[in-house]
């Protein structure tokens, strides 16, 4: 709780200090500065064991603040206000932090509808486009219709638990109103991440966003609310009995995004399928139980995400960011090193071996084959299919055809990110070793 | 020692993609440099493959490298190995690998150092799954050297280079899933997948059938077998020259290695008793391709369509599950390796001359040399007696008529077709009238003749006395039928 209070009167005081011409200037570092406190804080580094928890925490915030950078010299680019995008990007970090730390439902529901929010107001803070007002409102409508289900279920909950700490849960009889109760929540997740049979407002989402909002939706909020809600799940669900449902739903997922990828043009919506095809691998483990893999998809998937979307904010072509897929040919001739970094995150998303991905997929497909699973490893197989090939495709087009004028900002931060990226897509399975000898699952 | 000689000969042509990428100076200093550090590595490294191979044939014993990295998440363990059966191969790819770069300072018109690395590093994945001892190492590297040659053939490939690489890459995505599919099935129930376990361990009746199934499919992709085979067909029309002959004699062979490596153990008597089957099926697509053989006019399709139907004689003699046969088939490897390259050669020559479209231009009378080359390169290709290559088929098609005869009747027809096909095709080149004057100058380089006679002495050396390569062949197949 230290660490919120750090964050609002960070911005309390930021916001005081904007407000006065005088000590306008001091306002951003007052931001950071408040920032990197709240997340020394979060982390505390000064507890004598240095568990998974302190592992995840760390690694969360680190990519917050490489995102913060991100956005940083993207806004600047773009020429938006800075200040009060990093301010509700602060307020988002709060929401991060409750929802992380949260161990009763309210607590919960206060940091996701913080974090949701604030979001929202990100997304739209910058209208690019003639639609953006309908499509807000879309947006808008269905945040509150999901937070009206959560709510009632909780209420329900309330109701027959009489509590709405996650330990007064456990032992509990099931009955209907319960598991009526129970599906609420498990729609309004769904709508919430914008999961399958909302999928499309995942990826119109997506498609409203900054590039560098992108990031902070991948790479932050769409793993966070996995590692957290599927904490929820075990907590709520009796997952022998649920898995059967987890694998539908994934299965569903997977279908609906291999076959959307063979027909987009649009980068961003691309990454928005993307998403939900991860969405649908997130919801085959839970089936399998195995939440260490869980953990592991979600870390692998906010690196693999932030260099994705960090490639699409570094490359500009006459003052416009990356939009559609034809935008990208010709960048393997005109600049080589940057086609292969494209070249290698593109591969490393999409199960391609030697890269990252193709090693989580093979600890998935571990998994299910032990579980005996079969058809879902024929099915996981065959719907990685469709991406591998609309991905080499890309991949394809970048060294044929005539290339644009573009504008490579590569300054020393992007290239640092840009080398973290490759290296663990490269190193990927060492690392995959040491995570599995530090992550012990303690904290569940 | 063996480790030392086995990492050398896997991470060499590393090494020279490595080098390559230090290459500076102008354009026209790149070029011929590249191309120097390319043959100088591809010749070393096939001086390599070669002393371990005679090392290994000498010594009578396997070279057996420990684990170079155990991934303990995975329970997958990164080792490398090699016994006359890799050590063939690793002096075909090689071998290839040489003639490769040979060819590619002709073919290959722009970027050649970047095609050079991307040779090196197809040499080293071709290595690196041929010597692997753990199906996963085998896997990754299969899917990389696709990955490559899709590169490949996308960028310097000829007409209708971009369809080609999609369709190829398509199926071979579709073989490769197979394969996965295949492996994890046996890791299901063995546990691991190295090969040494596979080889004393034998899976449960259903799964082995769902296993074997899954590597006819995969086999079918990637030798390929008509009518899957559109993927590999339009790669000897449309890509570069050096790809093809890798592609030819070493992408296309490896499922080959495969099942007599390891495949027959994993799978076991199943094969016995779905052979009959297979055979059958195999021989009417191999009947049906070459009747589109026949249907051909084009000299680069033909080329195509006649690795099909061989590619399928070579799968046939593996089917069939005898001695002789699978010798056969890997004799017919072997001599294949060795033709290919001096047909691609001849060919390219020809077609910087005349283009792609073939009129009738008398070429015996006004290029000697050339059109001998072709015609004899061609014939042995198609196995024509006594030429290597037709002792291969001989051995295929005993072995078939013993087991099944009626299926034997249309591998001799489909023999007879491409024949007649090739005759169709190459007399009016050859033989016919002339229809426009072209100024005499004969259209090989010094280089490239010295490196035709030199393969040439080898057909011959090998017509004569193809007990060398038997002796080998022989110590590879006869503990398969202990």
């Amino acid at each position: 709780m230290n660490s919120c209070l750090i964050s609002l009167l960070t911005i309390l005081i930021a916001l005081l200090s904007h407000v006065k011409v005088r000590y306008k200037k001091y306002s951003m570092k007052i931001l950071f500065l408040g920032m990197f406190l709240t997340v020394l804080n979060w982390i505390d580094l000064n507890t004598s064991n240095l568990s998974e928890v302190v592992f995840i925490k760390g690694f969360i915030a680190c990519i917050y603040m490489v995102i913060w950078g991100i956005c940083y010299d993207y806004l600047k680019y773009k020429k938006y206000e800075l200040f009060e995008f990093f301010s509700i990007c602060l307020i988002l970090f709060i929401g991060i932090i409750l929802i992380f730390e949260s161990k009763s439902f309210h607590i919960l529901y206060f940091g996701m509808e913080i974090c949701r929010y604030s979001f929202l107001f990100l997304v739209l803070y910058k209208k690019n486009s003639e639609k953006t007002d309908s499509k807000s409102l879309n947006l808008l409508l269905t945040e509150l219709l999901s937070s009206a289900l959560f709510v009632f279920g909780l209420s329900i909950v309330y109701i027959q638990v009489g509590g709405l700490t996650f330990t007064s849960y456990h032992n509990l009889s099931q009955n209907d109103l319960l598991c009526f109760a129970e599906i609420l929540i498990f729609i309004s997740f769904l709508q919430k991440i914008g999961g399958l049979p909302f999928g499309n407002i995942l990826i119109e989402r997506v498609s409203l966003m900054p590039t560098c909002l992108l990031s902070m939706e991948c790479s932050i909020i769409q793993p966070v609310f996995l590692i957290v809600f599927s904490k929820i799940f075990f907590v709520m669900f009796d997952m022998n009995k649920c898995a059967i449902v987890f694998n539908i739903v994934g299965f569903m997922y997977l279908l609906y995004s291999s076959i959307q990828i063979f027909t987009q043009n649009n980068l961003r919506r691309m990454t928005g399928i993307l998403l939900t095809y991860s969405q649908g691998l997130f919801f085959i483990l839970l089936g399998t139980q195995n939440y260490k893999i869980v953990l592991l998809y979600c870390v692998f998937q906010a690196i693999i995400f932030i260099g994705f979307t960090t490639l699409q904010a570094s490359l500009r072509y006459e003052g416009k960011t990356l939009e559609n897929i034809s935008d990208l040919n010709g960048l393997g001739i005109k600049n080589f090193l940057m086609g292969a970094v494209w070249g290698i995150i593109l591969l490393g998303m999409v199960a391609v071996p030697p890269f990252g991905s193709f090693w989580i997929y093979f600890l998935i497909l571990k998994t299910l084959i032990f579980q005996d699973q079969l058809y879902l490893v024929i099915s996981l197989i065959l719907f990685s299919l469709p991406c591998i090939y609309t991905f080499i495709k890309i991949l394809k087009q970048m060294y044929i055809g005539k290339s644009k004028e573009y504008d490579f900002k590569m300054t020393f931060f992007y290239k640092l990110i840009f080398l973290f990226i490759v290296i663990s897509n490269i190193l990927m399975p060492l690392f995959i070793n040491y995570f599995d000898n530090i992550v012990k699952l303690e904290f569940l | 020692m063996q480790f030392l000689e086995l990492l050398m000969l896997i991470t060499l042509p590393l090494v020279g993609a490595f080098f390559l990428l230090l290459v500076n100076g102008n354009e026209n200093r790149i070029k011929d440099n590249s191309y120097y550090v390319g043959i100088l590595i591809s010749i070393s490294t096939f001086i390599a493959s070669f002393y371990s191979c005679s090392k290994i044939y000498v010594a009578n014993s396997d070279f057996n490298l420990f684990p170079v990295y155990y991934l303990k998440s995975f329970n997958v363990s990164i080792k490398f190995g090699m016994n006359l059966l890799t050590s063939i191969f690793t002096n075909i790819i090689s071998f290839l690998t040489i003639v490769s770069v040979f060819l590619s300072k002709k073919s290959i018109k722009m970027h050649l150092r970047e095609y050079l690395i991307l040779i090196l590093l197809l040499e080293f994945f071709f290595l690196c799954g041929v010597c692997a001892r753990d199906l996963f190492v085998f896997f990754v590297s299969f899917f990389c050297i696709s990955f490559i040659l899709f590169f490949q053939i996308s960028f310097w490939g000829i007409e209708k280079r971009v369809n080609t690489a999609n369709k190829f890459i398509l199926y071979s995505l579709l073989g490769n899933a197979c394969l996965l599919t295949a492996f994890f099935i046996i890791y299901q129930h063995l546990g691991s997948l190295d090969f040494d376990v596979l080889k004393n361990a034998l899976l449960p009746k259903i799964p082995r059938n769902i296993v074997l199934i899954l590597f006819v499919g995969a086999a079918f992709f990637f030798f390929p077998v008509f009518p899957v085979h559109f993927g590999l067909m339009d790669c000897f029309t449309e890509a570069p020259s050096p790809t093809r002959i890798l592609i030819s004699g070493g992408y296309t062979k490896l499922m080959l290695y495969f099942f007599i490596q390891v495949g027959i153990s994993i799978i076991g008597d199943d094969f016995i008793q779905s052979s009959n089957v297979l055979i059958n099926v195999l021989c009417i697509s191999m009947f049906f391709a070459s009747v589109i053989a026949l249907n051909n006019k084009d000299i680069r399709r033909f080329t195509g369509t006649l690795h099909l139907v061989q590619n399928t004689m070579i799968l046939i003699g593996f089917f069939c599950l005898t001695m002789e046969s699978i010798k056969g088939s890997l004799f017919f490897v072997l001599s294949q390796a060795i033709s290919m390259p001096i047909f691609l050669i001849a060919m390219g020559a020809y077609y910087e001359k005349f283009g792609y479209s073939f009129s009738e231009t008398n070429l015996l009378k006004k290029y000697p040399v050339l059109s001998s080359l072709i015609f004899l390169s061609g014939l042995n290709l198609l196995g024509f007696p006594p030429l290597p290559n037709f002792l291969g088929q001989f051995l295929i098609v005993q072995a078939c008529f013993k087991v099944h005869p009626v299926s034997a009747f249309f591998i001799y027809l489909s023999i007879i077709f491409l024949l007649v096909s090739f005759y169709k095709i190459f007399a009016p080149v050859l033989l016919g009238k002339e229809q426009k004057s072209i100024e005499v100058e004969e259209n090989l380089n010094l280089y490239e003749k010295i490196a035709s006679m030199i393969v040439i002495c080898g057909i011959i050396y090998l017509t004569i006395n193809p007990e060398c390569f038997f002796c080998i062949i022989r110590r590879v197949v006869d503990p398969l039928f202990e």
